[in-house]
């Protein structure tokens, strides 16, 4: 394991939230990374284990958000003129499930989770040209969309 | 665009139940395999034996190229053979250091344990230096009338000898001092090849290469069983037998 | 989690040092209390498979104690340990790590978390041969706890900590032992008495006892006595009777000691210790040495 294994779960954790939208089913899925990856003795301390570990947690997130009805959270759109941090991230989160998937994937990775731009690749299985394009796209719409918003200036 | 990035990091902080912790305490994390633990093993050989080890394979090599020695096979042998049971010595300290330091006891009861991280250490050292004796061979080699194989043989056995001497002293000798016996078999080998090469140039001639190629397999075959014996008794504690009360 | 030692001995040449042991440990914090020559590092290092018992055999959920399955559960503090010259705090740990398997960034990790729990993380990178006796035994226990071990063996723990450290690593060890088999020895009383669950008392290689603290001094509850006598008196009843304590008072010679009834008129009756237990059975070995 290349990192501290604290910060790898909130960062898995975070990833997981971002494909599942549930937060305890999020923690569920970070825990059956780890103990699956931790089973798979090969991978570690060697080849690219970060991009392994978040190639479990994608799998796993796929193959649950297949099974009929993981309810993503009720989450409510307020009505306030300011709005509070939490309602800020709330759209944040929204603006982000607007993006094309892969889009708001290598957003997720790359800047959320701080991925280095190799990881970034062999997770997504694309080249750094690609990712790098698509990167770019991706926070160009987002920075649209949260400026409608008023949330940049 | 630094404030997008900011935005997106927070909007994904979400909280976490306190099971964390519990989970990643009772997670079983897997072993490092052998190769993993063999290859840790090479960074924790002391520094000062990659420099004593290199810095007397260079001394020898310097003497060779400043004494205009071309010719004179017995000066070249007298003065490599007499260095190499230094470097011995230098192998020897290293793979005895779990019991000079009082180390052992905590060694022997890890997962890899004591007999584990011998054949680390042994295997390491004999590789580095096979290594450096083929690059001091490369060194001597058309310098004098022998062949390469000759001159090895003539001057491995001293240093075997001092391999071979300072194992059965690690084997049979218990006390944490076996450091200074080593050194001190070292200085004699040196010095008694010395000797022996001042007086008896007779058996550097072709009559006796069939001796000396009988004792460097003695000798190595020696060099295997004591090493096999030494790692054997290391899954037992031999050492600081006056604590056992 | 089930540590089980089956008929355990060990013999030297002329002395058995360990003899016939049965025991079966459990989760918790075990005491084993002994004076020196009793057998206690010898049993120790039976257990950490370091040393071949004569016959018998320890087992963890049926791990045999000389498999690397057993090592890989095992964290041994030995009485007397050194460390490679050049190495500080952190780089012991590290180096201990990778012998007991642990991945090298794990290694770290870990090493630098049990430094913490030890409150040595300040000098971390110091080299141990500038601290003292108290840092050193922590680090001890700090390696000891590298790789989570399930059996913690930990022999005269406390030797050369001052009073102050001695508290800490009391508090240590109590919640190291809610989720493991914690074996300690000491030889001195007042180490186990407030966190060992069980005491074992270890003498000629036999052991005597196993039990809690009340269980053990059922032994001699109701038997020990208080009284100050002159010197003759005290001449006398030393024959007759185990003394504990004696020492030289003003008005006479101050006993203490064992004994079912009133050993003279002026004797009172006083609540037992772990300490006079210990003094009871070890007190001959005392006068040996």
């Amino acid at each position: 394991m290349s990192l501290d294994i604290k910060d790898q779960y909130d960062k898995i954790h975070k990833y997981c939230y971002f494909k599942t939208k549930n937060c305890q089913l999020a923690e569920d899925l970070t825990q059956e990374t780890f103990l699956k990856y931790f089973s798979q003795t090969s991978y570690i301390d060697r080849g690219k284990p970060l991009a392994y570990l978040y190639t479990i947690a994608k799998n796993l997130c796929i193959d649950t958000l297949k099974k009929p009805k993981i309810e993503a959270l009720g989450e409510d759109t307020t009505t306030t003129d300011e709005l509070t941090s939490i309602e800020i991230s709330f759209v944040v989160r929204q603006a982000m499930d607007t993006l094309p998937k892969d889009l708001a994937e290598i957003v997720m990775l790359r800047v959320i989770n701080e991925l280095s731009m190799a990881e970034v690749c062999s997770i997504t299985q694309l080249s750094r040209f690609v990712v790098y394009r698509k990167l770019k796209a991706a926070l160009k719409q987002l920075k649209l969309i949260l400026r409608e918003e008023d949330l940049l200036e | 665009m630094n404030r997008i990035k900011k935005v997106l990091k927070k909007a994904y902080d979400i909280p976490l139940s306190k099971e964390k912790e519990a989970f990643l305490q009772r997670l079983n994390f897997p072993k490092s395999s052998y190769k993993d633990f063999f290859i840790y093993q090479i960074s924790y050989i002391q520094k000062r034996v990659w420099i004593l080890s290199t810095a007397l394979i260079g001394l020898i090599l310097m003497l060779l190229h400043f004494e205009n020695i071309t010719g004179d096979a017995l000066k070249i042998i007298w003065i490599t053979s007499s260095v190499l049971p230094f470097i011995a010595l230098v192998a020897i300290t290293e793979i005895s250091r779990s019991m000079s330091h009082n180390m052992a006891e905590i060694e022997m009861s890890c997962r890899y344990n004591l007999a584990d991280l011998m054949l680390a250490r042994i295997s390491i050292l004999a590789a580095f230096n096979f290594i450096l004796s083929n690059i001091l061979i490369l060194g001597i080699q058309g310098k004098t009338a022998y062949s390469p194989i000759r001159i090895s043989l003539y001057i491995f056995v001293p240093f075997l000898l001092t391999c071979l001497a300072s194992l059965i002293v690690l084997n049979y000798i218990k006390i944490k001092e076996t450091t200074y016996i080593c050194g001190g078999i070292s200085c004699f080998i040196s010095g008694i090849n010395a000797l022996i090469i001042g007086s008896n140039q007779i058996a550097y001639t072709d009559k006796f290469v069939g001796f000396w190629v009988i004792i460097f397999i003695a000798l190595m075959v020696g060099i295997i069983v004591e090493i096999i014996d030494f790692i054997r008794k290391l899954e037992e504690l031999h050492w600081n037998l006056q604590l056992t009360a | 989690m089930e540590l089980t030692i089956d008929r355990l001995t060990k013999q030297y040449q002329n002395k058995i040092a360990v003899d016939r042991v049965t025991l079966t440990l459990t989760n918790g914090v075990y005491g084993l209390l002994g004076a020196n020559g009793a057998g206690k590092t010898t049993l120790m290092r039976m257990l950490c498979g370091i040393l071949k018992p004569t016959s018998g055999e320890v087992k963890f959920d049926g791990i045999d104690v000389a498999s690397e399955n057993y090592r890989d559960v095992l964290g041994y503090l030995p009485q007397d340990f050194g460390y490679y010259p050049k190495f500080t705090a952190f780089e012991f740990l590290c180096y201990i790590a990778t012998l007991k398997g642990l991945p090298k960034e794990r290694a770290k990790e870990k090493s630098k978390e049990f430094l913490e729990l030890v409150s040595l993380s300040d000098v971390a990178q110091k080299k141990i041969k500038t601290f003292s006796g108290g840092m050193k035994q922590r680090l001890g226990i700090a390696q000891a706890m590298l790789n989570n071990p399930k059996i913690l063996i930990l022999d005269e723990p406390t030797a050369g900590l001052d009073p102050k450290e001695r508290v800490r690593f009391r508090n240590l060890i109590s919640q190291l032992g809610e989720e493991r088999i914690v074996l300690l020895s000491t030889h001195i009383v007042s180490d186990i008495e407030n966190i060992a669950r069980t005491i074992l008392v270890l003498k000629n290689g036999q052991l005597i006892h196993n039990g809690s603290l009340e269980q053990i001094i059922q032994v001699i509850e109701n038997k020990v006595w208080q009284c100050t006598v002159d010197r003759k008196m005290a001449n006398e009843l030393s024959k007759e009777y185990p003394i504990i304590n004696l020492r030289q008072e003003v008005d006479g010679i101050f006993l203490r000691l064992i004994s079912s009834e009133n050993p003279c008129k002026d004797a009172v009756r006083v609540t037992a210790t772990l300490e006079d237990l210990y003094l009871y059975y070890f007190s001959e070995v005392n006068k040996d040495e």
